[in-house]
């Protein structure tokens, strides 16, 4: 049995910040623990065994993206099945903490995807943690090698600390904590244009990125 | 005016009404036609956050072989879209946001600041009206969530005007529809 079990939000099947998140975090926890991927949890339809595994963890920790203002469609799917097999177990059943990271500058959009997780926790039964809101997501994954030691996420890095060390100890918070790395608005705004307008160019689109095929002639 | 109304599969069968094809006789009722689809995430391919949609094809989801692209061309054709969703946790349910999550073709990757926040720009000069019902909430704070997503998700897509409703119990579904019918005449269908 695992101590600690994980589920990945992220569709995205590598590169996701989700996934660097949880490297980190695992990294600082040194637990034995399972990761699993929202998304293949619904493509397997054997998954009764890890929704057990993740039903008799201690601790279950969600880190996902925000999509559309709350969870990603998959991550909703499997909180379903979750709350749907909690009350065939026995034992008690983890508490969960979050980690929700989004594209946008500022972490409060985090905010209610929290919340909807939390809502989860109490309609399974299980207990809340607390959660982390990610901002600005889209420069932190570059930060990835250098934000253990400093550099502008090195406060995200933090927040990931002080929520292993609230693992390790069991405990929780009434409030979550919002966090993004040390930069400033505008020179996030700048780099995530000149990234997409970067991608766009690749593709050769960079002419169309105003397209409207769906607009009535 | 064209009304798409879009719903999950509970909608249909929700404390032995069919939610779906009230709200539908609602809109007509106020003068309104629908076009109803009822969502299925078994169908609708989870987003997988390439953004080739915005990047690639600008305003078409690369993933071709189901529904979504044609659900965003109707939405942004649509006067008003409806999402009917059961209350999950505060959010929409799973069949509902499998579509959501596939619609972000329909806005612009490039961000501008909308009231001190950071927000995505149109790519589209007008959205729908935008109108949510959530039934089933199992709690107060459920619907309170709802009821600000609804908020949140407006100040992204950027609508006229937006309209949420709430209920935990097919006893309020009376009057929701008649609020519906209410909005939707003083609001929505106004010249
Ligand atoms: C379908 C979709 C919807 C999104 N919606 C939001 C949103 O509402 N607010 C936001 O700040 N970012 C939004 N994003 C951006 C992601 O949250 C962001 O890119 C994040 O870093 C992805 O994390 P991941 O790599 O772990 O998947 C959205 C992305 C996608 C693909």
């Amino acid at each position: 049995m695992s101590d600690i079990v994980f589920i990945n939000g992220s569709p995205k099947a590598k590169d996701s910040v989700s996934g660097m998140l949880i490297d980190k975090i695992e990294a600082l926890l040194q637990a034995k623990s399972s990761v699993y991927q929202a998304v293949s949890l619904l493509r397997n339809e054997n998954n009764a065994a890890a929704l057990t595994e993740i039903l008799n963890a201690r601790v279950l920790l969600i880190v996902f993206p925000l999509y559309v203002d709350s969870l990603p469609a998959p991550l909703i799917r499997v909180l379903n099945l979750l709350e749907e097999a909690a009350p065939k177990m026995a034992g008690q059943l983890p508490r969960l903490y979050g980690v929700c990271n989004c594209g946008f500058f500022e972490a409060e959009h985090n905010r209610l995807a929290l919340e909807i997780l939390e809502n989860f926790a109490h309609c399974a039964g299980m207990g809340w943690g607390y959660g982390v809101g990610v901002g600005g997501g889209g420069f932190i994954a570059a930060q990835s090698k250098k934000m253990a030691t400093g550099g502008p996420a090195f406060n995200v890095y933090s927040a990931l600390r002080e929520l292993c060390a609230a693992i390790q100890d069991g405990k929780t918070r009434q409030q979550n904590v919002l966090v993004r790395p040390k930069i400033p608005r505008f020179l996030y705004q700048l780099g995530a244009h000149f990234g997409w307008r970067q991608m766009a160019k690749k593709y050769g689109a960079t002419a169309f990125l105003q397209a409207k095929p769906h607009r009535e002639v | 005016m064209k009304t798409l109304l879009l719903c999950d599969r509970e909608s249909v069968r929700y404390d032995g009404l069919d939610l779906c094809a009230q709200t539908q006789t609602t809109v007509q009722k106020a003068g309104g036609q629908t076009q109803t689809i009822i969502l299925n995430c078994q169908e609708i391919k989870p987003c997988r956050g390439c953004f080739h949609c915005w990047l690639k094809t600008p305003g078409l989801c690369v993933m071709t072989d189901d529904c979504a692209n044609t659900v965003s061309r109707q939405e942004i054709q649509a006067d008003a879209v409806i999402l009917l969703s059961k209350i999950t946790y505060g959010g929409y349910s799973g069949d509902v946001k499998a579509f959501l999550d596939r619609s972000i073709p329909n806005i612009s990757p490039f961000f501008e600041l909308v009231k001190g926040t950071m927000r995505h720009r149109r790519r589209y000069d007008r959205f729908p009206y935008l109108i949510s019902i959530g039934y089933d909430a199992r709690t107060p704070k459920e619907q309170q969530t709802f009821l600000t997503l609804a908020e949140r998700n407006a100040l992204n897509m950027r609508p006229p005007q937006y309209f949420a409703f709430t209920m935990q119990s097919s006893g309020e579904v009376e009057a929701t529809m008649q609020a519906l019918e209410d909005i939707l005449r003083r609001e929505v269908w106004r010249p």
